[in-house]
């Protein structure tokens, strides 16, 4: 190792203190990798090596109190360790320790030292060892001082939402303006209406972006945007909106090498749990796979794999036609249960079973036309291979997913709601099936800092020529299985939405504050020691 | 010829519109002159609409759909599909139902990539006009498996749909056997289909042999019980799987379902263990 002096000339050593020796600790470095571009000149700010505005660092200090400790002659030495080239040590506007610098360094300040600590990428860690020197040059007192950047962390349904996202289309035959009405209501400024003609009338805002954030010690943190490979119509969307200082954008897996899978529908993350005395702080992160074709692209699972604090699991998304996790699970909150939340699943059989209790009379013409042609209820109830069809989905892959996230999240009955749901085979598409109700699970959670949770799902349009929501029986029924806490919207997203293969989930987005939980109390998910 | 024909013949002759539907150029220049043409009256397209020669019917409905609101049938002559959510698979998911008869005669006389031609039977799907025939006579022509594929599907619950799974079941592609498969356990007259349900069973691709299975044990066809246990040993996974949800739905896997036990498909596992604890 090189042996540089931190700071040469004026440096005298401090007076001493015979009184209560000072402790020789100091508290661990938890920052951010610095990769979003606070001088928005296109490139990371790592690259820079220090920019105007630059908000990435994170300070350490060695008290004045500690530096009135050290008698005279005596030094600190300071050896960083570790991923050496992807932390550096600041102090006074220069980098000391780490890329570009040595690795050690000793000094005899008079007065604290503000240092600051940068990383260049996820998880990039690293020790920094401080040595309490006498004058002789004999270690007196040690202590290491763990450096470890942030993973990239994804939002979870109960962290606050700030700001809903949705496409606006308005084209001859294609509109969703009651869908948009429906959340600019609710949400007002904290709704943003995104013009559909700058993205070709792309509505799938879901699915091309997936937002999550970078964390540090004391409430640090940087949004991230993960613009997923999907690249359709919204591909320059997350680029328009978001980007530069405190909001990158970034991109994992191959563009043009997509799978269905990829899309950020299929990407979600369930909020905290603990797992067989394991805690996920921040929540574990679960996505759908469904045989050798539908696979998320290898360097995206390697990503999620390799940030560990929100392990990922997978659940078989392979009935599905579109083939995303959302389409049959979603949590919501729920402040009067243990966990805080409840599991939302679309429960084929549930389905079935309330269907069968309803009128066979009762007339539902929203379902007559395209694309379900149902003419009645009793319809649905003598059609045995839709009711084959739900009895299969619900034995070969609802109920195995839902012991899947029982045993990922340490989940009971108690913690699942089993929403109504039936799935039907989808034309074009073999086997594989939609929701023929729209798929309440499908749904936004926009949970504004102290306001009620809203809930925005697609309208079952269950009832009658000149009915209304509040004739509907299906909304009576998912409201009363829901927690009561919730004011739930059931946005019209028939058209634009369900009849091509998506529900409410699929058409927006949401950016959310990341949570109180500080992730680095899962950093026995790491693999290490605290 | 057919030009000639509706240019002397026509007003009033169903014949005429029927010609029409069946052209294959010109199509946009003799429709223009149909709906142009004052001998055409109202009541006289009125009367046709129901015609039991769907060609005849589902002219006088385009005839009568471009008189109304030339604009708006143009629109629906030129609307472009929307991705939908999946992957590669297209929807028109506006669009007016009055002018689905507009989007049919796109699939007849509008030269369309398959992608186009696939959604517009979709978006047709929803129709109140039974376009069943219309779809049948396409399924015997149309040289996309994709598109064949769509029509099948949209047959199954017709009354052309008997005829239209029998087509599929004969299908040289694979996807459209494995939806006429499947399909056919739609019908309660699906045992119509028995026969060919039971030479699916032999399909070279399992999704057809899985399909065929599936659909002899939804519609209870118990006779056809011998014929699945041999699936069982299967290779693929998803036949094994519905053949003995089959023979379960015929109450005939008691005594097959033990030997699955220990099958490497979790979901066979799953379901021979349900049958042999029942």
């Amino acid at each position: 190792m090189l042996l540089l002096p931190l700071l040469a000339a004026g440096c005298s050593g401090g007076l001493g203190n015979q009184a209560d020796p000072i402790p020789w600790e100091f508290d661990d470095v938890f920052g951010i990798p610095n990769l979003d571009d606070d001088n928005e000149d296109g490139d990371e700010d790592w690259g820079d090596k220090g920019v105007e505005g630059e908000n990435d660092f994170v300070p350490f200090s060695v008290s004045q109190e500690i530096v009135d400790s050290l008698e005279d002659g005596e030094s600190i030495r300071l050896t960083l360790d570790g991923d050496v080239d992807d932390i550096r040590v600041w102090l006074n506007g220069s980098v000391r320790l780490g890329d570009g610098a040595s690795e050690e360094g000793e000094i005899s300040p008079a007065n604290a030292l503000e240092f600051e600590v940068e990383f260049s990428e996820f998880l990039a860690e690293g020790s920094l060892t401080l040595d309490r020197l006498d004058s002789e040059g004999a270690v007196s007192e040690t202590a290491t001082v763990r450096l470890v950047a942030s993973p990239m962390l994804f939002n979870h349904h109960l962290q606050s939402a700030e700001q809903v996202y949705a496409i606006e289309v308005d084209y001859f035959g294609y509109e969703n303006s009651a869908f948009i009405s429906g959340y600019q209501d609710a949400l007002g400024e904290n709704f943003t209406a995104v013009d559909g003609d700058d993205y070709n009338g792309d509505v799938w805002l879901q699915d091309e972006i997936e937002f999550g954030y970078m964390a540090g010690a004391n409430q640090q943190h940087v949004d991230v945007v993960f613009d997923t490979i999907r690249d359709r119509d919204l591909d320059q969307f997350a680029e328009d909106y978001f980007g530069g200082p405190d909001f990158p954008v970034m991109v994992w897996g191959q563009g043009g090498r997509a799978t269905g899978q990829d899309y950020g529908g299929n990407l979600e993350i369930s909020p905290p749990v603990t797992v067989d005395g394991v805690d996920y702080p921040v929540g574990r992160f679960y996505y759908g796979e469904g045989g050798n074709f539908y696979q998320v692209n290898e360097d995206v699972q390697d990503m999620l794999a390799d940030m560990k604090v929100q392990d990922p699991f997978t659940l078989d998304i392979s009935f599905l036609c579109v083939g995303h996790v959302d389409e049959f699970t979603s949590f919501v909150p729920d402040s009067t249960s243990e966990k805080g939340f409840k599991l939302l699943i679309g429960d084929a059989m549930v389905g079935l079973e309330w269907v069968d209790s309803i009128d066979s009379s009762m007339q539902i013409p929203q379902y007559q036309g395209r694309p379900h042609q149902l003419n009645s209820v009793g319809q649905i109830q003598s059609d045995n291979a839709l009711r084959a069809l739900q009895e299969e989905l619900q034995e070969d892959y609802i109920e195995p997913n839902i012991e899947i996230l029982k045993a990922e999240l340490g989940l009971t009955e108690d913690d699942i709601i089993r929403i109504p749901a039936l799935y039907e085979e989808v034309q074009g598409c073999g086997s594989a099936t939609a929701a023929l109700i729209p798929g309440t699970v499908n749904l936004i959670v926009a949970n504004l800092e102290g306001e009620t949770p809203m809930i925005f799902t697609a309208d079952p349009f269950f009832r009658g020529t000149g009915e209304t929501q509040e004739d509907d029986i299906f909304i009576a029924e998912v409201e009363a299985m829901l927690p009561a806490e919730l004011d739930i919207y059931w946005l019209d997203d028939w058209d634009a939405y369900h009849a091509a293969l998506g529900e409410v989930h699929c058409g927006s987005n949401v950016v959310r504050t990341p949570p109180k939980q500080d992730w680095s109390q899962g950093l026995a998910l790491l693999g290490e020691d605290e | 010829m057919f030009f000639t024909l509706i240019t002397t013949v026509l007003a009033g002759e169903p014949q005429a519109l029927a010609d029409l539907t069946e052209l294959t150029t010109g199509y946009g220049t003799a429709l223009s002159r149909v709906v142009n043409d004052p001998d055409w009256t109202e009541e006289s397209l009125e009367s046709l609409v129901t015609d039991p020669d769907w060609r005849v019917a589902h002219q006088a409905r385009v005839v009568l759909a471009w008189r109304a609101d030339g604009v708006r049938a143009a629109d629906h002559w030129t609307l472009p599909p929307m991705p939908s959510r999946a992957q590669g698979l297209a929807r028109f998911p506006g669009g007016a139902e009055a002018y689905d008869m507009v989007f049919l005669d796109r699939l007849l006389h509008a030269d369309e990539p398959p992608q186009t031609r696939a959604a517009l039977i979709e978006a047709c799907h929803r129709s109140v006009f039974d376009e069943s025939d219309a779809f049948y006579e396409l399924l015997l022509e149309e040289p996309s498996a994709l598109v064949r594929e769509n029509l099948v599907y949209s047959l199954i619950r017709t009354e052309r749909g008997l005829e239209g799974l029998r087509l599929g079941l004969e299908d040289e592609d694979l996807g459209v056997r494995q939806v006429a498969a499947r399909g056919v356990s739609a019908r309660t007259d699906g045992r119509l289909l028995q026969p060919e349900l039971l030479l699916a069973l032999q399909d070279s691709a399992p999704e057809v042999r899985a399909g065929a299975a599936r659909s002899l044990g939804v519609l209870q066809l118990t006779a056809t019980a011998s014929a699945l246990v041999p699936l069982l040993q299967d290779v693929d996974a998803e036949v094994r799987l519905h053949a003995l949800r089959a023979l379960d739905r015929l109450g005939a896997a008691d005594v097959h379902a033990p030997e699955l036990g220990t099958d490497p498909d979790p979901r066979v596992q799953r379901l021979s263990t349900k049958i042999t604890g029942r």
